[in-house]
């Protein structure tokens, strides 16, 4: 019989370099999980490491380490702030003291700031207009990209907030397949709102699984993989936050994150380790292995 | 098993999520969310919905666990809440629901929220502390604090009680207490401020001025206690009640099922 030749379909898989060089200076970034949990630590170590500088950085809409980390470096220039901070563990103190001495500029958002804006902002919707009530409250009044406009059904004044339109957006997930069909294990969050309303987006995942996993349960996929630009492997690399139904948080190293001094901690497990493997091992197999527990 | 129980027999913790567990009688069937940092009401709606309130719909954080019965977690995201849970809202999910049902009765959307700084009409302030400008600390943000003005209730948890937190008047105003500006903005449906629960008392907002009021004091705790932990004038009612005591079933219930680690435990709560 004839063999009929096809084209092959093309594999989105690459490396933590490839993907923190799409991160250009002053662009936009936003970043997937929340609080200790999901973050794509790896990769904003990279980032951190490649010197990045200027980033105008979406927080997720709960926000610790990887907002508090990128900050800390310098990396950051605007904040848009939903929630930073590190829930039990008290406040997050590089943006703390980086918004304390307005060494960054930081828009105080909110949950709907955030999530309407990143649907906005995958939409083309120009921006979110408000229901009645929100003027009650002080983050419009003090938060200048906040605006009124007239809706023009009702003639009343409205509040309005801005499309939320990120140049990257990276996100870390349990399972991808070669060309970006994602499986979260736990919550998903904002990741797919992140994956929708950004230019390009990255995912680092635990495992690459194949295509013909996804295919056996096409209903667990949580982000289809045409919103995805690049699937990079990096096991543990939500390190020392959780993988939802991977991994648990590393709760001590976190506390050791916390109370650093913050060019210690980047001498020691960002800028030292030669690549993710070596951070790893800072830890040991003992300690990783361990956070499975109880999964 | 003995039925009551005296002040050696539970923490400030206990009796407090008992507290809140009870007040969830009037929110059976309703839908109810809590936040980050929220081990305290978290714990009273898993012990709400085995004793008081079984028809009770809750949202455990942004992790977005629905009715979650695993057992208490220290983060309300961490995967663990997962288990047990009837369904995992994304952000959009959240928003959908708690930025305004136009639909339904509003009164059965309900939060149990907290704040850095609380004022006597029951605004709350996650963004700074001092002008915000230039705050003397700059806050975590008001995160989803802004659908203070969309949720029906609001009920207040706060793990401390002194004058930084429960201040005259909040420094930023992420949701709105009984204001001039809800009164003048904020749909009548969405009533605002009910009760606060502090480790010292429960209190309410009395009509007249929609201002703080004691409603009822932890065992031990005096006025001359509240008053002078309190950065304002809290109003007094002729009869101060008496929060009444957890009862043996209800300690062990919260104790066994809902919190088998001890959690509430080793809350930092302070008197």
């Amino acid at each position: 019989m004839e063999v009929i030749d096809t084209p092959k379909r093309a594999s989105k898989v690459g490396t933590l370099a490839q993907a923190a060089a799409l991160i250009a200076d002053g662009s936009t970034l936003a970043f997937g999980g929340i609080h200790s949990h999901n973050g794509p630590m790896a990769l904003i170590r990279e980032i951190v490491r490649r010197g990045a500088k200027g980033l105008k950085l979406i927080a997720n809409v709960s926000a610790g380490m990887p907002a508090d980390l990128l900050v800390g470096a310098g990396c950051v220039d605007t904040l848009t702030v939903c929630y930073v901070g590190l829930e039990h563990l008290g406040m997050a103190p590089r943006y703390r003291k980086a918004a304390e001495e307005k060494r960054i500029k930081v828009i105080d958002g909110d949950e709907i700031y955030y999530v309407l804006g990143l649907k906005a902002g995958a939409l083309g919707l120009p921006f979110v207009p408000y229901p009645p009530g929100h003027e009650a409250r002080d983050n419009p009044k003090y938060e200048p990209t906040y605006k009124r406009t007239t809706d023009p059904y009702s003639g009343r004044d409205i509040i309005v907030s801005p499309a939320i339109a990120p140049d990257v957006g990276i996100i870390h997930a349990a399972k991808c397949d070669p060309y970006g069909n994602v499986v979260h294990l736990g919550s998903v969050v904002a990741d797919d709102l992140i994956a929708k309303a950004s230019r390009r987006t990255i995912v680092t995942t635990e495992e690459i699984v194949t295509l013909e996993s996804i295919q056996a349960d096409p209903k667990r996929t949580s982000i289809p993989g045409h919103y995805i630009d690049m699937v990079v492997k990096v096991p543990y690399g939500a390190h020392p936050l959780s993988c939802h139904g991977v991994y648990n948080h590393d709760e001590p190293a976190l506390i050791d994150y916390r109370d650093a001094d913050i060019d210690a901690y980047l001498r020691d497990f960002v800028f030292g380790p030669r690549d993710h493997f070596a951070y790893l091992e800072k830890f040991g197999i003992e300690r990783l292995l361990h956070l499975r527990e109880s999964i | 098993m003995p039925t009551t129980t005296t002040p050696q027999e539970y923490s400030i913790g206990e009796i407090m999520a008992v507290a809140i567990a009870r007040q969830m009688k009037e929110h059976d069937g309703d839908w109810v969310a809590v936040g980050a940092y929220s081990q305290l009401p978290a714990a009273a709606l898993k012990l709400a919905r085995i004793l008081y309130a079984p028809n009770l719909w809750w949202l455990a954080g942004g992790g977005g666990a629905i009715n979650s019965s695993s057992r208490l977690q220290t983060s309300t995201s961490d995967h663990r809440v997962l288990r047990g849970a009837e369904y995992v809202m994304n952000m959009e999910d959240i928003v959908d629901i708690e930025m305004w049902r136009h639909n339904r009765d509003n009164e059965k959307i309900v939060a149990v929220i907290g704040g850095i700084q609380i004022d006597k009409y029951g605004s709350s302030n996650m963004v700074c502390v001092g002008d915000y400008a230039s705050p003397k600390v700059r806050g975590v943000g008001t995160v989803g604090l802004c659908f203070g003005v969309s949720f029906g209730i609001l009920y207040f948890f706060t793990m401390h009680h002194n004058p930084k937190i429960f201040v005259e008047q909040v420094d930023f105003i992420s949701s709105p207490g009984h204001t001039a500006e809800r009164k003048k903005y904020v749909q009548s449906l969405c009533v605002g401020p009910r009760l606060v629960y502090s480790p010292l008392g429960v209190f309410d907002f009395a009509p007249e001025t929609g201002t703080m009021r004691i409603r009822s004091l932890h065992p031990g705790v005096s006025v001359d206690e509240v008053q002078a932990k309190t950065g304002f004038e809290v109003i007094v009612p002729a009869r101060v009640a008496l929060t009444e005591a957890p009862t043996a079933r209800e300690l062990a219930l919260l104790r066994t099922q809902v919190d088998p680690d001890g959690l509430l435990g080793t809350l930092r709560i302070t008197r």
